[in-house]
């Protein structure tokens, strides 16, 4: 019988479980970042997203990426309305509409 | 794990080696350990076999190899000296694979048997 020199006769033909794994994407530091009550400033960011998991509410901004940020100084609410679950921010002080009302 | 078998006589003198499962140390065609123990493995038998031209019986296949001596065969009626030169190129074979064994002892392990009695190395 012929023998044929085969340097990887003993090694697994396969992979050892890696092959397919070993990819990773950057972290993209999502979530909310302030709490319920917290007092925020203006252009505060509030929570950071994909896509619109939490709703802006009043005085409440969202950036083109769906992060939600402070329009005014004032402490962060987290409210349900109508099963969509929306951040708004209660202005420290009265705004301008609130006095002209 | 890598599992090399010695089969010695009451002498002590080597009768076959089987070689089975895989080292696991890397991938396919990047395991140094089973490279190793391949080439000794295969020198072994080429020497025995082509080399010294001692009838045997091999047995070849993805993750064994089995060689096999044959001491009712002709050639060894014929040189004495054939079966000592077998011994020296499968002795030389063991100490490499020993030395493997031992530094790769959860990929190779070597297992002396004599007349069923077994001697691990490397577990």
């Amino acid at each position: 019988m012929a023998l044929v020199m085969d340097l990887q006769r003993f090694a697994h033909k396969k992979g050892v479980g890696s092959s397919r794994n070993g990819r990773d994407s950057n972290p993209k530091y999502l979530g909310v970042k302030r709490s319920d009550g917290q007092w925020v400033t203006a252009g505060s960011i509030i929570v950071r997203q994909r896509g619109t998991r939490l709703r802006p509410g009043r005085n409440v901004g969202m950036g083109r990426d769906h992060t939600l940020y402070a329009l005014v100084d004032g402490r962060v609410s987290f409210e349900t309305r109508g099963g969509n679950r929306v951040v708004t921010v209660e202005p420290a002080v009265p705004t301008v509409e609130a006095v002209t009302a | 794990m890598l599992v090399v078998e010695v089969f010695r006589g009451e002498g002590g003198e080597i009768l076959g080696l089987r070689a089975r499962g895989h080292a696991g140390w890397g991938r396919h065609g990047q395991d140094i350990v089973c490279a190793g123990a391949s080439a000794i493995l295969h020198a072994a038998v080429l020497g025995v076999t082509r080399h010294v031209g001692l009838p045997a019986r091999v047995q070849a296949g993805d993750g064994y190899l089995e060689l096999r001596l044959e001491p009712g065969g002709e050639a060894v009626g014929k040189a004495v000296e054939a079966w000592g030169q077998a011994q020296a190129v499968l002795e030389t074979a063991v100490l490499g694979l020993d030395e493997i064994a031992k530094q790769y002892a959860r990929h190779v392990r070597l297992v002396q048997r004599h007349g069923g009695e077994s001697d691990d190395h490397g577990t």
